[in-house]
């Protein structure tokens, strides 16, 4: 009897110990993995990129405002976004395709910036006001449900929401424009919503002014990818008084942003920036 | 007529041929990173897309910014494809942090060091043995999305 006793306590230390042993294997193993694999990705060899050939290089992705807006919130110090939110999204009505575009562009932004402030009022006022605009520019029917959705997203409070309907909007308007070709139009939306986008950003940069805030705006590239872009435009758009505007205003945005390598710009050279920005926007938004 | 039809059978046969959709690709993506969104990540609406031919690469300029987290995702419909995605700095010099791999969509995290343009890498190549019995050049659709916090 004893020994029965004795055997079956030893099988059932015998099985705690190889348990155990396999239960340590096992965690090892699990730890190591990740480790492994870690190890494979993080040695991916250096890329000569000057060997790439240019047509290999893909259209630029616009940034949206929210990506820039929510690293303002990330760093120390509260932005006012709220002293941003437009009482009134412009006034009159346009019948030039190529200024409602623009405008169509400071709109999209004005809604990122309601949504930034989660001022419900601005958001709903900006939402309307994209659908009126839409409807000038022949969209209506493709902007109304996106029109809609942030109403009903703004309502409920769903800022996420409202801003992926924004971002909804904008791509569903260059769509509809590259579809009707009016890729021309489809480009001063995206400009235009960048313009005020920084006039915003860099008004809340310089009211409390840090490095950390300023290099957001080490943007060169983009200022040169619209540039690009709005001088292959056909020369009787580009002859329109805004669009020269814009075209100037950026030549000189670009020149104060320097070059890539350079460090974050001085508060005197965002406060440059944000002057020629709010000079092209007020020029492109109806009173 | 037989031989009009003749020509474009010929041609038919012999032209870069793309299976699958850029859509389906993408697709593809915004159901493997609905996780993603519930984590606070914003999935951009604008995607990149276009047609590779096996084991040709595409390279696209982008701007980051530091303080943000991003992921960029790849997929092509085609099943079976490798599929590699790398983000590079201005000096060539890989930043990919993490990789994700879930069904035919592959990712990469980047934590950018500062604010600056960055280049995404795309490659795919047809898995071995997928060639034989289709034409010699078939192109491959891709869609490639990114979402940031």
């Amino acid at each position: 009897m004893a020994d029965r006793r004795k055997r079956k306590k030893t099988a059932v230390m015998d099985l705690s110990w190889r348990d155990l042993v396999n239960r340590g294997l096992r965690a090892v193993w699990l730890v190591a993995l990740p480790v492994q694999l870690q190890a494979q990705q993080a040695v991916a060899p250096p890329l000569d990129l000057q060997s790439f050939p240019a047509s290999m290089i893909e259209e630029v992705i616009v940034p949206d405002p929210g990506e820039l807006f929510s690293l303002m919130d990330k760093l120390p110090g509260q932005p006012n976004w709220d002293s941003w939110v437009r009482s009134d999204f412009g006034k009159g009505t346009l019948t030039d395709r190529t200024r409602l575009a623009l405008w169509f562009g400071t709109l999209i932004a004005d809604g990122f910036i309601a949504v930034q402030a989660e001022n419900v009022e601005g958001v709903t006022k900006a939402g309307r006001r994209i659908l009126e605009l839409a409807e000038s520019l022949s969209l209506r029917d493709a902007v109304l449900p996106h029109s809609r959705a942030i109403i009903e997203a703004c309502e409920a409070k769903d800022w996420p929401r409202v801003r992926r309907e924004l971002d909804r909007t904008h791509k569903t308007v260059r769509e509809q424009m590259e579809m009707m070709r009016d890729e021309d139009l489809a480009q001063y939306v995206s400009v235009a919503g960048w313009l005020r986008g920084t006039e915003v950003l860099t008004s809340l940069i310089v009211e409390s002014y840090s490095q950390d805030k300023a290099e957001i705006l080490n943007q060169p590239d983009l200022a040169d990818h619209f540039l690009e872009q709005l001088s292959g435009l056909d020369a009787e758009g580009k002859a329109g008084e805004p669009v020269q505007a814009v075209i100037s205003g950026l030549r000189k945005v670009r020149q104060v942003m320097g070059s890539s390598s350079t460090a974050s710009l001085s508060s005197e050279s965002v406060e440059q920036i944000h002057g020629i920005c709010a000079g092209i926007v007020n020029q492109i938004v109806p009173k | 007529m037989a031989r009009v039809g003749a020509i474009v059978s010929a041609f038919v046969m012999w032209a870069p041929l793309a299976e699958g959709t850029d859509d389906e690709a993408h697709a593809a993506i915004m159901e493997a990173v609905a996780g993603h969104v519930e984590d606070g990540f914003t999935i951009r609406e604008e995607y990149w897309k276009g047609e590779l031919e096996s084991g040709g690469k595409k390279l696209i300029r982008h701007q980051l910014f530091r303080g943000n987290e991003y992921w960029f995702w790849v997929a092509s419909s085609i099943p079976g494809c490798d599929v590699k995605l790398e983000v590079y700095d201005a000096n060539g010099a890989s930043v990919t942090l993490e990789r994700s791999e879930k069904g035919r969509v592959r990712g990469v995290r980047v934590t950018p060091a500062q604010t600056s343009s960055f280049y995404i890498l795309v490659q795919i190549s047809r898995a071995p043995g997928e060639q034989s019995g289709k034409p010699a050049v078939q192109l491959i659709d891709w869609a490639l999305v990114y979402g940031y916090r």
